[in-house]
């Protein structure tokens, strides 16, 4: 008999497709606006450089055939750095990696905080309770600094080549990134969460006896959707950020690879001479990336908000 | 409100004792083998047992940990790994007040200035004063601090090198690396530049939200009322809109160190400043002393923590509502 309540018409479950057909009107309602029509434009634009990079390099990441320190202009549209390394071809071959560990870090942080959010949130009463305090707890501690301490004690470490642990140390940024972003995802998720599992639909799916996994991501979960979206695009941002300030502390990339942040800090005149091109190109370029995703992430927020 | 500063008093604790673990891990069970870290690759076997012993790595984590956070509570925090072995809670504590100094000066330049420009902003909406502001605060926010910090040395300090004002003053050298006990008088011309470049970044932070508050008190029905019953605008403005504008910009203020700490970690890189954050990433990490370590993020961690404690009993002071709770 229950069964055949659970096919009842006048269903108010909301298939996933529902929450997902919304992502075109967000990438119209984008580009209506020209700020964020302005983001979304420089984002692709770089993301055109990390796909495509070696293709337009004109040299090679660690050619060092030109003398060092030349100014821009004729053969090198932005200089040689220190080494006599084109910068130009450098500053586009380190798109890569900055969309590489922001952008899979932030992917991973995303899925792996959705899943605890909507698991403690929806679970409630005392594992949500602590699972919110420890959240709480971990959130004190300032994301940079975390990176800082566990990439500073990893990259020492000489693991054999090859080996699971060597290849877990290549990743480390991208891992170090999606661990201090959990936490954050999880917490916005869970608060969502808490408010959607009170709705009707939600009692009328228990009513029904669906199962735990299908209420939370059949029922649940398409409406978290827009607020993770929102945090998503929040999060690479601030990703792009991080990465090229622990690059620039020396922690993220190894020389001699095309990092930004490390090209910053290698050309600013510590152990060789200032050369003040090599350094501000990658800087533009890390400002005119967070720029842009900034821009759009503002413009995804309030499409959202307006579809929602 | 006893309740409420109790309740916040123990997540404090538990927040303290959570870290604390997850400092142990991170720098006594990811290094792996810290004897062996210490003496090298070339060690005979005998002298990393040695090591160990004298250490006390050779007993179980848990007994470890306990002794590491009874040594932590009691104010011995050991000595540095690294050579000269130096006292510990010394020199952190040297570094912290440096580093105390200089956030001083920071909040004296940025929150007059961030709360002023946040009022102009909100008040202005939609005006093109208010998208100057934006404009201009969203730029800030999206320059990584080194960038804002390399762009001052580059202009203000290189330009002002051979000014012979800037000379005689001695403002804003393009390094900061002064003596890390240098007293306030001396170390205050260098701290300028730094200051400044955390301004921008705390400024940004403080405007947008201070924009936001404003904004959402004008919509309420008590402005209309007060408009309505024939109150001045200024009057308006001054006693109603921004007396509950500003209530949660104080929390934020004090809520904000965090940020401002990791801040603080890249500028003081930047200009070579002898503070906590320099002492991190020069000293501990760089030389991978892992005691160091521990003590400068729990310090820090610490910091923040009575930073949003102050900032939860403001709040409860300022708020009638949450008193009464």
């Amino acid at each position: 008999m229950f069964k055949q309540l659970s096919r009842a018409p006048g269903r108010i479950a909301r298939p996933v497709w529902v929450g997902l057909a919304g992502a075109g009107g967000v990438l119209r309602e984008l580009m209506r606006s020209p700020q964020s029509a302005l983001g979304t434009l420089i984002v692709l634009f770089f993301l055109m450089l990390a796909l495509f990079g070696p293709q337009i390099a004109p040299y090679r990441a660690n050619d060092q055939s030109s003398a060092p320190r030349l100014e821009p202009g004729g053969e090198h549209l932005f200089g040689t750095d220190y080494l006599g390394r084109d910068v130009f071809s450098r500053v586009i071959l380190g798109a890569s990696s900055i969309f590489r560990t922001a952008g899979f870090g932030t992917l991973i942080a995303v899925v792996i905080g959705t899943f605890v959010g909507l698991f403690i949130g929806y679970q409630g009463g005392t594992v949500d309770e602590i699972a919110g305090r420890v959240i709480d707890a971990l959130l004190a501690m300032p994301a940079l600094l975390i990176a800082l301490v566990i990439l500073g004690i990893v990259r020492n470490l000489n693991f054999e080549p090859g080996s699971w642990q060597a290849r877990l140390a290549d990743n480390s940024v991208l891992l170090v990134i999606a661990l201090v972003y959990v936490p954050i995802v999880a917490r916005v998720v869970r608060s969502s969460t808490l408010e959607i599992k009170t709705r009707e639909f939600i009692e009328a799916a228990q009513m029904r006896g669906e199962s735990r996994l299908y209420i939370i991501f059949r029922e649940i979960f398409p409406s978290v959707v827009p607020a993770l979206v929102v945090e998503a695009s929040l999060r690479f941002s601030y990703a792009i950020f991080l990465v090229a300030s622990l690059g620039f502390l020396g922690v993220a990339a190894r020389p001699p690879s095309p990092d930004w942040g490390l090209m910053v800090n290698e050309n600013r005149g510590g152990l060789y001479d200032l050369t003040p091109w090599a350094l501000e190109y990658p800087a533009a370029a890390i400002a005119l990336l967070v720029v842009g995703v900034n821009l759009m992430s503002d413009g995804i927020r309030r499409a959202v908000q307006k579809s929602g | 409100m006893a309740r409420f500063l109790l309740r916040r008093l123990l997540f404090f604790l538990f927040t303290l004792l959570l870290t604390s673990i997850l400092v142990f891990i991170l720098t006594r069970v990811l290094p792996g083998d810290v004897a062996r870290v210490l003496l090298g690759r070339e060690a005979s076997p005998e002298a990393v047992a040695a090591k160990r012993a004298e250490l006390g790595l050779d007993q179980p984590l848990v007994v470890q940990y306990v002794e590491w956070l009874g040594g932590f509570v009691t104010g011995d925090w050991g000595t540095t790994f690294s050579t000269p072995r130096q006292d510990i809670a010394g020199i952190v504590i040297q570094r912290m007040l440096n580093s105390g100094r200089l956030a001083g000066l920071t909040l004296i330049l940025a929150v007059p200035l961030s709360v002023a420009l946040g009022v102009i902003a909100g008040l202005s909406e939609g005006r093109p004063l208010d998208s100057a502001i934006s404009i201009l605060t969203l730029s800030v926010v999206s320059l990584p601090e080194f960038v804002t910090g390399l762009f001052l040395i580059n202009t203000v300090a290189l330009k002002w090198q051979d000014n012979p004002i800037a000379r005689a003053v001695g403002w804003f050298p393009a390094s900061s690396a002064i003596r890390a006990d240098a007293s306030f008088r001396e170390a205050l011309p260098a701290m300028w530049l730094p200051a400044m470049a955390a301004t921008l970044v705390l400024m940004a932070y403080i405007v947008r939200l201070v924009r936001a508050g404003v904004i959402e008190e004008l919509k309420r029905g008590y402005v209309r009322m007060a408009v309505l019953k024939g109150l001045p605008y200024r009057v308006v403005i001054a006693k109603h809109v921004l007396r509950n504008a500003l209530i949660p910009t104080i929390t934020v203020i004090a809520t904000s160190t965090g940020w401002l700490i990791s801040g603080m970690v890249v500028i003081e890189s930047v200009f070579s400043y002898p503070g906590i954050g320099r002492l991190l990433v020069n000293n501990a990490i760089n030389n991978r002393d892992l005691p160091l370590i521990q003590a400068i993020v729990m310090v820090t961690v610490m910091v923040i923590l009575v930073a949003n404690f102050t900032a939860d009993v403001l709040y409860a002071i300022l708020n009638p509502r949450i008193r009464l709770e």
